[in-house]
């Protein structure tokens, strides 16, 4: 009996890692030759027939990347961590909006409720071509052009729709029993808000932190049109400068893209623990 | 319970409209539809002012036209391909992202070794901007240079420039876009499946449901509203994609892959009619709405409740 | 009771929440209103020093927005910049590169919402659309004598380039120069100079290797529509008739140079996938020895110093074949040409003089000496000085020439420009597809760009 339920699990496993492979392969197919493109020599990066590992390996972009790349008007370094600061502030900014929201939403009847819900899910409808030039006259109206606080409200605008309707899901999920529980213990709404859903809804909000952060990390066409100076660049800024007027610098592009994306792959390994059922099942009882 | 308690466990029960409460939930979510409304409404009402006109920049004059720059648009040729293949985009990008976004979340929910390694993996397509993901997959799928293309024609596939094919060529960035915004929904499905209690799944496990039943009956049910209103919001971002046509084919070859965001954009800043792009965006917005409206309609059970 | 309290402690707290929501809105737009009054107050109070300051020596920022360039380019640039910056600390230049391909939608969302810089290095073609729109204004009108002092500086023809309704609005580094057609000399001993040479050597080269004859490019690009009207102009082709008031694309000449393309296709001359294949990967090609000939631009030299492909093929440059009997209704056009980074004023430069200045600078021969060849390869240079240097040699051997013939310019017009061409181009590119990829015959697809052109042209010259 114990070899056979051993058995069972080897092949579990190793069907479980074949598909990982496959999955990983196909997911990853054209990040691994962007990837793989940053270790390739120059010479490599146009040829016919075209390689997918480097013939040659070579770590001279990554040098030269540590010397500031190429024609580099402000550093590399300095694009991420603009980046990583509106990404940051913008995602907490969102998640506060969008929990609050949504629990307003998800816990009260008022009057045209469904209006604002439309509202709130129609901010995600607009093609984004089509109000590049007003968002452009509206942000400069109010002075925030070519300034961080400007691309942080922006992308909060645009995120939030999205977290909101997660939001209400997550909010409906948890029985009302609980919140009643607290408020007969003598909290008003919000303390009960604070102190008891959020930490239940923990897994929804982390969801709707990250897609807040990714929402913003990448974002390009805007921060094109309202960031004018190359220090305040944001990163997908700085990276279309290698897509040149004739050239395509791959070799740098797939490094710069892996270091851009590095960070966040690590982080999010990390943060996948407050996904695991365990916690949450844990706080749900206690 | 006792008598406070029990007054103030039914004043929460109460589902009248009373002005406190009312007032409680404009304030729990003004700010946030406050947001929306300055940053994205406002330049709406701008666009649509535009779109009753017949704006070009490089034209002497700017008259109100009414509905006319509509009716243009919604005769022109380039409109009517443009929108079929928005069409299309929508509903098989949305099928694809579901069904793939589905089952990988699902394999990742199994919880192996690795499967954290994975999610995170699986995260990047989304990650890496999306001008940065369509230039490599040109330069994957073009003639000489590309691996992708290379292979296709080892083995014989008819036509393996992909992106200068009539027929592969929409297939081919449809494709793209699931690849990118599959892992939204990835991560979606995961994190509803992991919040589905698991004391749910014990007790039926108990009762003596199989794997598949427990399936069907707990799951299902349990993360019907984020499955719904999330495959809703993926769509929503399959039709906002508009680098990863613009970057590797700006619509063509001719206009097969051309789709309303790239025909809006070409309109307004490459032709600078600007009425006519903003009536464009109109239309595509009516679009959205309508089949939102419509989705939302047909799955009406899952969120009567909220209202 | 204890009930009563209980829901009056309840309803307080609820009303204090939402009162301490409201203030939370009032605070933070008060303070909005307060930040921008404090601002206004600041500017007022710094007008009013800057207004009593006589002899305040102000440092005056003159922002500059270059679009496109190669790293020769840039690295020059920069260093003249620096140059200029050390010498001139009254006038502070902010050299910003930006990026090509996104140019339109960044000059015409900075425009509308005000945030032009004072100076755009862009190409010449853009320059109807933006006189059109306001987005630049005459050099001549702010400073004639200036301009005047330039003139003779700069070779005629170029100098022309830049000059729409008469007035002068742009000051031209180099022009590219099309249509060129590259050859790998290891397989063409002499290069075919009639179509019908063509077509014919192709013939001959596909018999014998495996490599792609002739490269043609026909994405929807701007750059490969320009290559076609430099073919099509050398047939005697034009967009506009004299007057300018008719679109003439669907002429004999036109039809003749679409259908050397078409041709190319159904003799399997060229590649399998024109409609994928752009100037650059058209160079790419023939520099990766995939291919023996290859349509080009100037640039190409340009393209080769960044490329460092892995094969070095022996490779020159030569002007593409002409018909040998034109059949257009205008004179052939030995080639044609435009300036791609040239210095334009905008309107919205608050410091009008102070860019006038820099601008003396830009067009002088110290900033204009790195287009001749050395440090920057793959550039026609603008200025007479240029062309005399020894470094052009090096580049342009047979070029320089014929211009010390005093021909090379003689059978050159500017690239077409005038507002709408964009438009009409990009249904030009759609027929070049749509011909290639076999799906449309030359006439009716020529038709069809000219009825659709012709519209344009209409509503624009109201």
């Amino acid at each position: 009996m114990e070899n056979i339920k051993k058995n069972k699990n080897i092949y579990r496993t190793f069907a479980f890692w074949l598909i990982t492979i496959v999955i990983a392969f196909i997911v990853l197919f054209p990040v691994v030759w962007l990837f793989a493109a940053s270790f390739k020599p120059d010479k490599e990066t146009f040829m016919v027939p075209p390689s997918f590992l480097p013939h040659e390996f070579t770590f001279d972009i990554y040098q030269r990347i540590l010397e500031g790349g190429t024609a580099k008007p402000a550093p590399w370094i300095l694009n991420f961590f603009n980046s990583l600061k509106i990404a940051l502030v913008t995602t907490v900014l969102t998640t506060i909006l969008s929990a609050l929201a949504g629990y307003g939403f998800a816990r009260y009847r008022f009057p045209y409720k469904f209006i604002l819900l439309l509202i709130i899910l129609v901010g995600q409808m607009l093609p984004g071509p089509a109000l590049l030039v007003p968002i452009a006259v509206l942000i400069e109206n109010i002075g925030l052009t070519n300034t961080h606080t400007g691309l942080i409200l922006l992308y909060t605008a645009f995120a939030v729709p999205f977290t909101t309707w997660l939001a209400i899901g997550n909010f409906e999920a948890i029985p009302r029993e609980i919140e009643e529980s607290a408020l007969v213990d003598g909290c008003n709404q919000f303390t009960a808000f604070i102190k008891v859903v959020l930490p239940l809804s923990r897994i929804g909000l982390i969801t709707t932190a990250i897609f807040a952060f990714l929402m913003s990390w990448s974002e390009f066409p805007f921060a094109l049109v309202l960031i004018q100076t190359d220090e305040q660049q944001t990163m997908p800024l700085a990276m279309a400068r290698l897509i040149r007027e004739f050239n395509v610098f791959f070799n740098e592009m797939g490094a710069v893209t892996m270091l851009f994306t590095i960070p966040i792959f690590l982080v999010f390994l990390f943060a996948q623990k407050y996904f695991i059922r365990g916690i949450a099942a844990g706080a749900l009882k206690g | 319970m006792s008598k406070s308690s029990n007054m103030a466990v039914s004043a929460i029960h109460r589902r009248g409209f009373s002005s406190r409460r009312a007032l409680y939930g404009y304030a729990w979510t003004l700010p946030a539809v406050l947001c929306v409304i300055f940053f994205i409404f406002y330049p709406v009402f701008e666009s649509a002012r535009l779109s009753l006109t017949d704006q070009s920049l490089l034209a002497m004059e700017t008259k109100y036209v009414g509905l006319e720059t509509y009716k243009d648009m919604l005769t022109s040729e380039e409109f009517q391909v443009a929108f079929k293949n928005s069409v299309i985009w929508l509903i098989f990008g949305t099928l694809g992202v579901f069904v793939c976004g589905f089952l990988i979340g699902f394999f990742l929910h199994l919880d192996f070794i690795g499967s954290r390694l994975l999610t995170a993996l699986v995260l990047l397509p989304w990650v890496i901007p999306d001008f940065v993901a369509a230039t490599a997959w040109k330069w994957l799928t073009v003639g000489e240079f590309g691996i992708v293309s290379f292979y296709l024609e080892k083995i014989g596939f008819p036509e393996p420039s992909l992106l200068a094919s009539s027929t592969y060529v929409l297939p081919t960035l449809i494709l793209l876009v699931i690849w990118r915004i599959t892992p939204l929904m990835s991560i979606l499905v995961r994190a509803s499946l992991e919040s589905v209690p698991p004391e749910y799944y014990e007790a039926a496990e108990v009762d003596g449901a199989t794997a598949w039943q427990r399936f069907i009956y707990i799951t299902i049910p349990t993360i019907r509203y984020p499955l719904v209103i999330g495959t809703l919001l993926t769509s929503l971002f399959v039709l906002r994609e508009f680098a990863v046509v613009w970057v590797t084919t700006q619509g063509g070859p001719v206009n097969y892959s051309e789709i309303l965001p790239t025909f809006i954009y070409r309109q307004g800043f490459m032709y600078f009619e600007t009425g006519p792009a903003a009536a464009s965006s109109m239309i595509y917005f009516f679009f959205i709405l309508t089949f939102a409206l419509l989705y939302l309609f047909s799955f009406r059970k899952v969120w009567k409740e909220l209202l | 009771m204890r009930s009563n309290r209980l829901m009056k402690l309840i309803s307080l707290r609820g009303a204090s929440l939402v009162e301490v929501q409201k203030q939370k809105e009032f605070e933070f737009r008060s303070i909005f209103r307060s930040l921008i009054n404090r601002e206004s107050k600041f500017f007022l109070i710094a007008l009013l020093i800057f207004m009593f300051s006589v002899n305040l020596a102000s440092a005056v920022e003159i922002k500059v927005w270059r679009f496109g360039g190669i790293l020769a380019e840039h690295s020059w640039e920069k260093k003249k910049i620096t140059e200029w910056n050390n010498q001139n600390p009254d006038v502070k230049v902010v050299w910003s590169n930006q990026d090509w391909a996104t140019k339109r939608e960044k000059v015409i969302s900075s425009f509308k919402a005000r945030q032009l810089p004072d100076i755009l290095v862009m190409d010449g073609p853009s320059i109807p659309d933006f006189v059109r729109l306001g987005v630049i204004q005459a050099l001549d009108d702010v400073d004639s004598n200036m301009v005047g002092s330039w003139k003779n500086r700069f070779v005629p023809e170029i100098w022309n380039t830049t000059i729409y309704k008469g007035k002068f609005y742009a000051i031209p580094t180099y022009v590219d120069v099309t249509t060129f057609l590259t050859y790998n000399k290891e397989f063409v001993k002499t290069p075919p100079t009639t179509w019908s040479e063509l077509k014919n050597m192709a013939k001959d080269l596909k018999g014998k290797s495996n490599k792609i004859p002739v490269v043609i490019a026909a994405t929807k690009g701007t750059n490969d529509v320009n290559l076609w009207e430099g073919i099509a102009y050398g047939n005697g082709c034009r967009w506009l008739n004299e007057k300018g008031d008719k679109v003439v694309i669907n002429d004999r000449g036109c039809v003749d140079a679409l259908q050397l393309y078409k041709d190319l296709v159904t003799g399997g001359l060229t590649e399998d996938n024109p409609q994928e294949i752009d100037y650059y990967k058209a160079i790419v090609l023939l520099l990766e020895e995939s291919a023996i000939m290859s349509q080009s631009m100037s640039w190409l030299k340009a393209i080769d110093s960044e490329v460092k492909g892995s094969k070095n093929p022996d490779y020159s440059l030569t002007v593409f074949p002409k018909n040998s009997n034109p059949t257009g209704s205008y004179p052939s056009a030995n080639v044609i040409m435009a300036p791609t980074s040239a210095g334009m004023l905008t309107s919205q430069s608050k410091n009008v003089k102070a860019a006038m200045k820099f601008l003396n600078f830009f067009a002088s021969q110290n900033f204009q000496a790195g287009w001749d060849g050395d440090p920057i390869p793959g550039r026609v240079p603008a200025t007479k000085a240029n062309w005399a240097s020894p470094d052009v040699v090096k580049v342009y051997p047979d070029l320089v020439k014929l211009y010390n013939k005093g021909t090379l310019f003689k059978g050159a017009l500017p690239m077409p420009a005038f507002p709408g061409l964009v438009q009409m181009e990009t249904y030009m590119g759609e027929a070049l597809q749509s011909v290639v990829m076999g799906q449309q015959d030359v006439q009716s697809a020529l038709d069809r760009v000219a009825a659709k052109s012709q519209r344009v042209l209409d509503k624009v010259s109201n």
